[in-house]
């Protein structure tokens, strides 16, 4: 408990210095306009914002990009409210009631009950990421090549499994990032791999650009379908944004049951926003003595959700802190930038650098209290920025997305990348391939292929290593079980 | 053809040309046992299996829902989409020669022209905007390095 506390003041520290706390509002600021953009969500957000950070101390930069995190998961929910389009998956859900109930006039309830529960949602969060990270941290320290083999192999299959669409387009995803993983100089043997002649390629690919292009280029061109749409917002139906004594007594119980749940679910690899707000969803009307008015405007089914979905934010934070692996597409961005930076998240991160890793968790607490600001008093003009045409948002986001590319090594070819990676990303989404277990194999790739190979030749060649050791044994019989769980699931689906 | 079949297709012709491409990767005595191919060979197995059994189960599927890209019904998104990635690709190869005010400022009116046709006075207030507010954010704020090309000289700071 001491350490706790005295790291925690450590990062209090580094959180309240004025330059933090000024890209804490500036970040979450960009987050929360960003993630109300129709289409867009926190991913883009941060891909879009990544040269924000360039100069900056990586401590500051990792501040600035959690704002724009969470910034973009309050913010996701204002699109959904108003105008019934999420930003991102992880706001589908704050459009069953949100809208309902923004359309029977309580918009201005609806707008405070989501960002009061976001705000609790962040803090229960932040309470567990400060107990969990630093046990974690350490029992990851004691990993050899074969627990690391096997942990990032569990983090894959559990994204597959866990993320949308079929299984087998999951392994599918995983096989083409580890393909984009091997390009480049083998670090072990100095063999040059799959290069094709391109000079350019030789030192691999920077998963940064490839991230640029699937999450910012590639979303621009699905928005391309939906050019002409106009939304109409009025402001002066939204009302008085503040919640009223009987929503607070609907929600507080939601709101505080969804901060757990959200945290617990954002911890696993790749079971993201979208599942904690759908799970949160179906708990809290299977509570409700009133089921048959969610979907109608029950500010349970908003305020529940909302809570899972902060409190899923901090969730991811703990595999990407404390083992370096990313729990979403989002934590992933942040990763490469963050490695851009000369950090590499994980375990190592706790001892040598811990103003960082403290400093993050101790900024959420500001954070949250920011974004709450911006979201109660200035949440009417705010949504007014959904009357933007897309025709003009758009263009804006693919000027960033380049000129970020430019910023990442200052390489010509990173430009051929990033298009041709946007191309990639729209095709695959097109084909409905998902895009997470792709961006988790390419991160994750040098590194699962460095531990099999360590731990093959420490065991002389032999497999069973994997399976002698009994924490790596733990970790494939969890991603054994996920894969089971997933194809029972999809045998239920397909009989019904 | 349908979307499973397509992107099964898809994913076993690029597992062949992947593992084709494993087999070319030379072996040195130096290094560790394992060698740079040994995990390559795997990952083309994944992407061929996985390749393969959505082609079989498609191909046995009771309902098939047909999928086009849409290149004949709607040229006007890939015309779109290809048109901004070669004024990407353009706009990486005259940054540094142009500078990044004018480079930018020509990319950008030509990703607004792809996107808001017709309204060439909007966009090209857009355009400019965009660049001057990026340059004084990036280069002046954040003292990020940029190419000043043309403008070298001129500009004020």
């Amino acid at each position: 408990m001491d350490a706790i506390l005295h790291n925690l003041g450590l990062g209090f520290e580094v959180a309240l210095q004025p330059v933090n706390l000024m890209w804490l509002v500036i970040g979450g600021l960009l987050g929360t306009i960003i993630g109300m953009l129709p289409g867009l969500g926190p991913a883009t957000g941060v891909a879009v914002l990544i040269p924000l950070t360039y100069g900056m101390n990586p401590a500051t930069a990792l501040i600035t990009m959690a704002s724009v995190y969470y910034g973009a998961m309050f913010g996701g929910s204002r699109a959904s409210i108003m105008i019934n389009t999420p930003g991102d998956a992880s706001a589908i859900v704050s459009c069953f009631d949100g809208y309902p109930m923004a359309k029977q006039g309580r918009a201005g309830s609806a707008l405070a009950t989501s960002a009061i529960a976001s705000f609790v949602g962040g803090i229960v969060g932040m309470v567990f990421l400060i107990f969990f990270t630093a046990p974690v941290a350490e029992m990851a320290l004691k990993f050899g090549p074969a627990e690391k083999f096997s942990l990032m192999l569990f983090a894959l299959t559990a994204t597959i499994t866990l993320s949308e669409g079929s299984v087998v387009k999951g392994f599918l995803a995983m096989g083409f990032g580890f393909m984009l993983a091997t390009i480049g100089i083998d670090g072990q043997s100095g063999a040059i791999r799959f290069t094709m002649g391109i000079e350019a390629l030789q030192d691999g690919i920077d998963f940064l650009v490839i991230m640029i292009g699937f999450y910012a280029i590639a979303e621009v061109f699905k928005n391309f379908s939906s050019l002409d749409l106009r939304y109409d917002v009025d402001a002066k139906s939204i009302g008085r944004v503040w919640m009223t004594g009987e929503d607070f007594k609907r929600s507080w119980k939601p709101i505080l049951r969804g901060g757990p749940l959200g945290f617990f679910i954002g911890v696993l690899p790749g079971a993201g926003g979208t599942i904690a707000t759908f799970l949160s969803y179906a708990i809290e009307k299977s509570f409700s003595r009133k089921p048959e008015e969610f979907g109608k405007g029950a500010v349970e089914g908003l305020a529940g959700p909302e809570s899972a979905n902060n409190a899923c934010s901090c969730g991811a934070l703990v595999p990407l802190l404390t083992l370096g692996i990313p729990g979403s597409g989002t934590a992933a961005v942040m990763l490469g930038a963050l490695m851009m930076l000369g950090v590499r998240p994980g375990p190592i991160l706790f001892e040598q650098h811990p103003e960082i890793a403290w400093g993050v968790i101790a900024s959420m607490l500001a954070g949250n209290i920011v974004l709450l600001l911006i979201n109660l008093p200035l949440a009417v003009p705010l949504v007014q920025l959904l009357k933007t045409p897309q025709r003009i948002m758009l263009p804006m986001i693919v000027g960033l997305a380049y000129m970020g590319t430019y910023f990442l090594n200052y390489a010509n070819f990173d430009f051929v990348l990033v298009s041709v990676s946007a191309l990639g990303g729209y095709m695959l989404s097109r084909l409905s391939i998902p895009i997470p277990p792709l961006v988790l194999a390419l991160i994750l790739g040098g590194m699962t292929e460095q531990a099999f190979r360590n731990s093959l030749t420490i065991a002389n060649g032999s497999p069973m290593i994997f399976v002698t050791q009994p924490i790596s044994l733990a970790f494939l019989v969890l991603a054994a079980i996920s894969l089971i769980y997933a194809l029972k699931r999809h045998r239920k689906l397909t009989q019904v | 053809m349908t979307k499973n079949l397509t992107a099964g297709i898809l994913a076993v012709v690029l597992g062949i040309a992947y593992l084709i491409g494993a087999f070319m990767v030379p072996v040195y005595e130096a290094g560790d046992q394992i060698g740079p191919r040994a995990f390559p060979f795997l990952v083309a197995a994944i992407v061929i299996v996985s390749g393969g059994i959505l082609v079989a189960k498609d191909l046995r599927a009771p309902e098939r829902v047909p999928f086009t890209w849409g290149f004949s019904s709607d040229p006007v998104l890939w015309l779109r989409i290809l048109a901004i990635m070669v004024l990407g690709i353009a706009y990486g190869l005259a940054l540094d020669t142009l500078g990044y005010l004018i480079a930018t400022f020509l990319f950008m009116v030509g990703v607004c022209s792809l996107i808001n046709a017709r309204k060439h006075g909007q966009n090209l207030l857009i355009a400019a905007i965009f660049s001057l507010v990026t340059f004084v954010v990036f280069a002046v704020v954040l003292n990020l390095s940029l190419p000043r090309g043309l403008l070298g000289d001129v500009l004020p700071f």
